[in-house]
């Protein structure tokens, strides 16, 4: 009986890729934590350059979102865009909470710039909801990493 | 920043680089395509302003 081979250590030069498996982080979890932090996720699956991008970037657009005077709305379902608006700015999970705890996002609504926040926080919330599904595709190896 | 242009400008710019990055996988693929996708965004934007200057204007 021949003992288990000793596992191969990479050649040199070669980096090696350290990130959880899909296995061990599921999709629910992955996505959570996609949509709490923008780029979370992906550090977590090994892609370091696109989510530290992810994270810059959204992050940076939530807070010049609220440097512009734009307003983080309820959710009023008597104002069917003002609903979609919320909801679109809740792509944004933890950013948007602590937003809502801390009283960031009122709205200057006599702000020259006011319609331009919002533009930003929406486009952020958005596009965090595409990072989140990019995340769960990863995680569940329906797109390669 | 107050100007309208600046900050769409600055709005394009976020978007490319998430686009960018996220539907490109190596670095220069991302590069090229967040450039090709900011100056779409600002182009875009461009020409139809001037577009509803001529209709609209």
């Amino acid at each position: 009986m021949t003992p288990p081979a000793p596992p191969k250590s990479a050649p040199p030069g070669e980096r090696r890729q350290v990130s959880a498996s899909p296995a061990a982080l599921g999709g629910p979890a992955v996505t959570s934590i996609a949509w709490l932090i923008p780029g979370a996720a992906h550090l977590l699956l090994g892609q370091t350059r696109k989510g530290l991008v992810f994270f810059v970037v959204l992050t940076a657009m939530f807070l010049v979102g609220g440097g512009l005077g734009g307003r983080l709305f309820p959710f009023q379902l008597a104002e069917p865009l003002v609903f979609l608006m919320a909801l679109a700015e809740w792509g944004l999970g933890l950013p948007r909470l602590l937003a809502a705890l801390i009283g960031y996002g009122q709205g200057v609504v006599v702000a020259t710039t006011y319609e331009y926040g919002n533009t930003f926080f929406i486009g952020a919330g958005l596009l965090n909801a595409l990072v989140v599904l990019d995340a769960y595709d990863l995680a569940t190896g329906r797109k390669a990493r | 920043m107050t100007s309208h242009i600046g900050l769409m400008v600055l709005f394009a710019a976020f978007v490319s680089t998430v686009f960018g990055t996220l539907l490109r996988e190596s670095l220069p693929d991302q590069v090229r395509f967040a450039v090709r996708a900011f100056l779409a965004l600002v182009g875009g934007a461009y020409l139809t302003g001037w577009l509803m200057y001529l209709i609209f204007g």
